[in-house]
């Protein structure tokens, strides 16, 4: 199994972002786990950096949590997007393909460009 | 926007925030825990592997603290916290540091209230604008109702020119009888260029100048309110000023005491009569620059207008120079003093506070160096460099800012103190007597906010240095020998400018504050005079004529105070002393001025002081051509050593402009007196001469003796005879010499309080920082004496080890210091310590000893305290 590789910097918050969009209302938890899942397994998340930036885009007022239960039973805070969270994952979204196109002029074959 | 207000009201909900967190790391635990248990692991191992993924509560904490936006401002409230906690949990270190910054902290504050004055502007419509126009003060030359004239004819650049003078005058009111009022004798044209409308009635107008007008007077706001219960009526009332008959045509609205601190205008005749160069009435000028002038323009104008004046009458405006000024330059007397001086000194009151906040630093370093181990523990749970330094420097600032602000309480009262003791209150523009303006709050909090970082910052990166482990473990080591030179040196600096330092500070106090000894029964003499209520000359406005009448005046009162039977003899001076060289015989001239003082015959007979040698003088003396004249005994010692001053001859040299100038007629030394006043610290005085002069128009001051029964009774009949004798506008002094000497206790607890809080701050701050410098060496040597007292060393020694290293600062500091205020005293000229230096040096090196080795004695009980096996347990 390859290493996995680190988050890249900045890109965190658009994943959370893009998750919630996809599967609505998820805790903390279970975030971290479908960021995983989807990068099928490839990419390490430091789950004690997760925190912090759920906490922040939640005060941006990009998502908004509230206090629920669990699979297990436990008290569990679900994040789900607003509509500022929303725009923001278009904006995020829009930037991200835009670097990546611009990434990809810089590997594509001489003659190409 | 919206974000930034939920920031900040997340600011606040900080510690729920927290909780919030905590929950939710809590079940992230929980989850992740069960995950793992399904996967067939044992309980406590799922339980570890989920914390280990998260990398630990307090850590997943700590970073969300630090990625917070405005975290930094949210830190600090914790940190406040925990820095006042630390600053209560170390007293001394907290008040040494805050008494020393406090004071420093004061000092700049002053100097900066100052700087504020020197740019300050008249508190009216463009105030910025008015000026003030006068001669620069090469000597007493103030310009005059002639200049007053002839500049408002010829000046362009400046609108509407008013002139002033203040006089005293005795107010009598119908509502509130008689009191003495300080009056702005003022042009009409005064109201015009402050252009502030009156409350009630109307301003002076150019009709009222006129002489023979009806007199008239406006009032203040104030004494609006408490001289006349702000009678709406008051306009066309009857007030008496100085006899005359005023009447009052208006009120100016609150907040209006120009042209400096005035409750009272009338107005300032400008009769043909009183309008003549250099002569007349002097008064002070101000006037609006024009729209878009500078003052240097109109300065040039000015002195075009100044150099035909010349030509027109070469002698009398020889010396005169004219100005424009900013209005408060003048009405400070700053004319002369230029910005960078301003500017320098508020540097330098800066580089004080630096110099103090090092000093707070270095005990600083010793505690955090200290709790190197609590930094270590707080590290290692996450918290970053940043972290750190800034919680260590949101400490220093609490103790910096409640330095500030008890620097701020100083030199509030200082400010009163001195405004109120050199009775400043009439000569400062009320505008600036408020107290400390709202600017020094703004710097005082700048100046706290520096020492901080000073004081935190500078410790705090150096402990936490990047490689923390090795600094710890170089602290730990003897290593820590490369920091314990730096301590040790700065200590040596700073006892040595303590020492350099303190003895001129403890002298220029001593100096001032001590009284001088009088050589004579001072309190049998009252020394006594009428005195005008104005401060300036009279006009001849309806007063009587200060020289010849005045004279005669004095006379009188002189004769009716020698008949009372209380008193057995009376004397005067004259108001014609001069500030002479003299001239001898064989051609020298003393090196320098000292007073020589026409008396009365009587006078040391009256007086009573101690004939030496020769004889004092009679009658004959008194006389027109007269050559008899006594000396004291400074006189004789200092230009005939060895005795033989009875029958020399001298003459008295008046210095004018360039060098010497005329010497007036020769004396013969008949008698030898004591001297009548001697400096309390070293006994010296000046060489003095007398010579006699009949009673006449000089009178200046008069004295007499008195039987023995207190001056009490004296200046009650004294003042019956003044109230006969005087007319109004006039008022009896009256004081024993006793009082005279004795100076102000007001002043004297003052200056004592200010110069033993400045020694007091000096003293701890050195005490301290020894003391700390001394804890730091005794844990960091911990090993080395416990192998010590293990190998046998006795308790002996181990204090001598320590008191010897704290002896070795001290010492060199001392030597270093002596050396400097031997400069000191040197570079100013010996005047600084009046040739005391070695006692001075002797006591402040002293106290500095025994302050520094008290401070020695806890770190060397705690050296005393250190069990071998323990100490080498440790390592």
């Amino acid at each position: 199994m390859p290493p996995k590789a680190d988050v890249w910097k900045g890109t965190l918050a658009l994943m959370i972002l893009r998750t919630l969009d996809m599967l609505g209302p998820l805790h903390g938890y279970g975030v971290a786990r479908r960021i995983e899942q989807t990068s099928d397994q490839l990419l390490a998340i430091n789950h004690g950096t997760l925190y912090p930036q759920l906490m922040k885009l939640e005060e941006d007022g990009y998502i908004t949590g509230a206090w629920g239960v669990s699979e297990n039973g436990q008290r569990a805070k679900f994040y789900r997007l607003t509509r500022a969270g929303r725009r923001q994952l278009r904006k995020a979204t829009q930037d991200w393909e835009q670097a990546v196109a611009i990434l990809a002029k810089f590997r594509a074959p001489e003659g190409t460009r | 926007m919206t974000q930034w207000i939920r920031r900040l009201i997340n600011l606040f909900r900080r510690e729920r925030m927290e909780r919030e967190l905590e929950a939710e790391l809590e079940s992230h635990l929980g989850l992740e825990t069960d995950r793992n248990l399904r996967a067939g692991m044992p309980p406590a191992e799922a339980r570890r592997v989920a914390h280990a993924r998260l990398g630990g509560v307090e850590q997943v904490k700590e970073r969300w603290r630090e990625a917070r936006p405005l975290h930094g401002l949210a830190a600090s409230w914790l940190d406040v916290k925990l820095g006042v906690r630390m600053l209560v949990k170390s007293p001394v270190l907290s008040l040494v540091g805050g008494l020393g910054m406090a004071v420093a902290i004061a000092f700049a504050t002053g100097v900066f209230t100052f700087m504020t004055f020197y740019y300050s502007d008249v508190p009216v419509e463009d105030g910025d604008r008015i000026v003030a126009l006068d001669y620069l003060a090469l000597s007493d030359d103030r310009s005059t109702l002639f200049d007053f004239q002839l500049w408002k004819e010829e000046l362009e650049l400046l609108e509407d020119l008013a002139a002033y003078r203040t006089v005293s005058r005795d107010l009598e009111s119908p509502i509130m009888g008689s009191g003495p009022a300080k009056v702005a004798e003022m042009t009409a044209s005064g109201f015009g260029t402050l252009r502030v409308p009156p409350l009630l009635g109307r301003p002076l107008l150019n009709s009222d100048e006129a002489e023979g007008a009806q007199p008239v007077v406006v009032l203040g706001h104030r004494e609006w309110q408490t001289r006349f219960f702000a009678d709406p009526d008051v306009i066309g009332r009857e007030v008496r000023l100085d006899g005359i008959t005023h009447i009052v045509v208006g009120v100016m609205p609150e907040g209006f005491r120009l042209p400096v601190n005035h409750g009272f205008w009338t107005a300032l005749t400008t009769a043909p009569r009183l309008v003549e160069p250099v002569r007349g009435p002097q008064v002070h000028v101000f006037g609006r620059l024009a729209f878009g002038v500078e003052a240097e323009a109109a300065e040039a104008e000015a002195a075009s207008i100044g150099e035909w004046i010349l030509s027109e009458y070469p002698h009398l405006y020889e010396r005169r120079q004219v100005a424009v000024r900013p209005y408060i330059h003048t009405a400070l007397g700053l004319e002369q003093v230029p910005a960078w001086v301003i500017w320098l000194s508020q540097l330098f009151a800066g580089l004080i506070l630096v110099a103090v906040a090092v000093n707070v630093a270095v005990l600083f370093f010793a505690r955090t160096a200290l709790r190197r181990a609590e930094i270590a523990v707080r590290t290692a749970l996450g918290a970053s460099r940043r972290r750190i330094v800034t919680q260590l420097f949101v400490e220093a600032l609490a103790l910096s800012a409640a330095a500030a602000a008890f620097g701020l309480l100083i030199a509030q009262v200082a400010f009163r103190q001195v405004t109120f003791l050199a009775d400043l209150r009439d000569v400062i523009p009320y505008w600036l007597l408020e107290g400390l303006p709202p600017e020094t709050l703004l710097y005082a909090g700048g100046l706290a906010a520096v020492a901080a970082v000073v004081v935190g910052v500078l410790p705090a990166l150096q402990a936490t240095g990047r490689n923390l482990e090795g600094t710890m473990r170089e602290m730990g080591n003897g290593s820590g020998l490369r920091m314990g030179r730096t301590w040790s040196l700065l200590i040596c600096v700073q006892v040595a400018v303590a020492v350099a330092v303190l003895p001129a500070v403890v002298g220029i106090a001593w100096n001032y504050v001590l009284p001088p000894v009088t050589m004579f029964p001072a309190s049998e003499v009252l020394a006594f005079e009428l005195r005008p209520r104005s401060a300036l000359r009279a006009d001849g406005s309806g007063r009587p004529d200060q020289d010849a009448a005045y004279g005669a005046l004095q006379e009188e009162l002189l004769r009716r105070v020698e008949a009372l039977p209380e008193v057995d003899g009376v004397t005067f001076s004259s108001r014609s002393f001069s500030w002479v060289y003299f001239e001898f015989e064989d051609g020298t001239v003393s090196g320098e001025r000292n007073f020589s003082n026409p008396v009365g015959v009587e006078y040391f007979a009256t007086l009573g002081v101690p004939l030496l040698a020769g004889r004092a003088f009679d009658r004959d003396d008194a006389v027109e051509g007269t050559v008899a004249a006594v000396v004291n005994r400074a006189f004789s010692e200092e230009y005939f050593p060895g005795g033989g001053a009875l029958g020399r001859r001298f003459r008295e040299v008046t210095p004018t402009g360039g060098g010497l100038g005329e010497s007036g007629p020769w004396f013969e030394v008949v008698g030898v007196f004591e001297d009548m006043l001697r400096s309390a610290r070293d006994g010296r005085t000046r060489p003095q001469s007398y010579h006699p002069v009949p009673l006449g128009t000089e009178v200046r001051r008069l004295a007499a003796h008195m039987r023995g029964l207190g001056p009490a009774s004296v200046i009650a009949r004294a003042n019956e005879i003044a109230a006969e004798i005087a007319p109004a506008g006039f008022e009896l002094w009256a004081q024993p010499m006793s009082t005279r000497y004795a100076g102000d206790p007001r002043e004297f607890r003052f200056l004592l309080l200010g110069a033993s809080l400045a020694t007091l701050s000096v003293l701890l701050l050195s005490a301290a920082g020894i003391s700390a410098m001394m804890s730091f060496a005794v844990s960091q040597r911990r090993r080395e004496v416990g192998i010590r007292t293990a190998l046998g060393a006795t308790r002996r020694q181990v204090v001598a080890s320590i008191f010897g290293r704290s002896g070795r600062q001290l010492g060199v500091g001392l030597v270093l210091g002596a050396a400097g205020a031997a400069l000191v005293d040197r570079l100013s000229g010996e005047s600084l310590l009046q040739g005391q230096v070695g006692p001075l040096l002797l006591f402040v090196a002293a106290i500095m000893l025994l302050a520094g080795l008290l401070a020695t004695i806890g770190p060397t009980l705690r050296a005393l305290r250190i069990q071998p096996m323990e100490a080498l347990r440790e390592e």
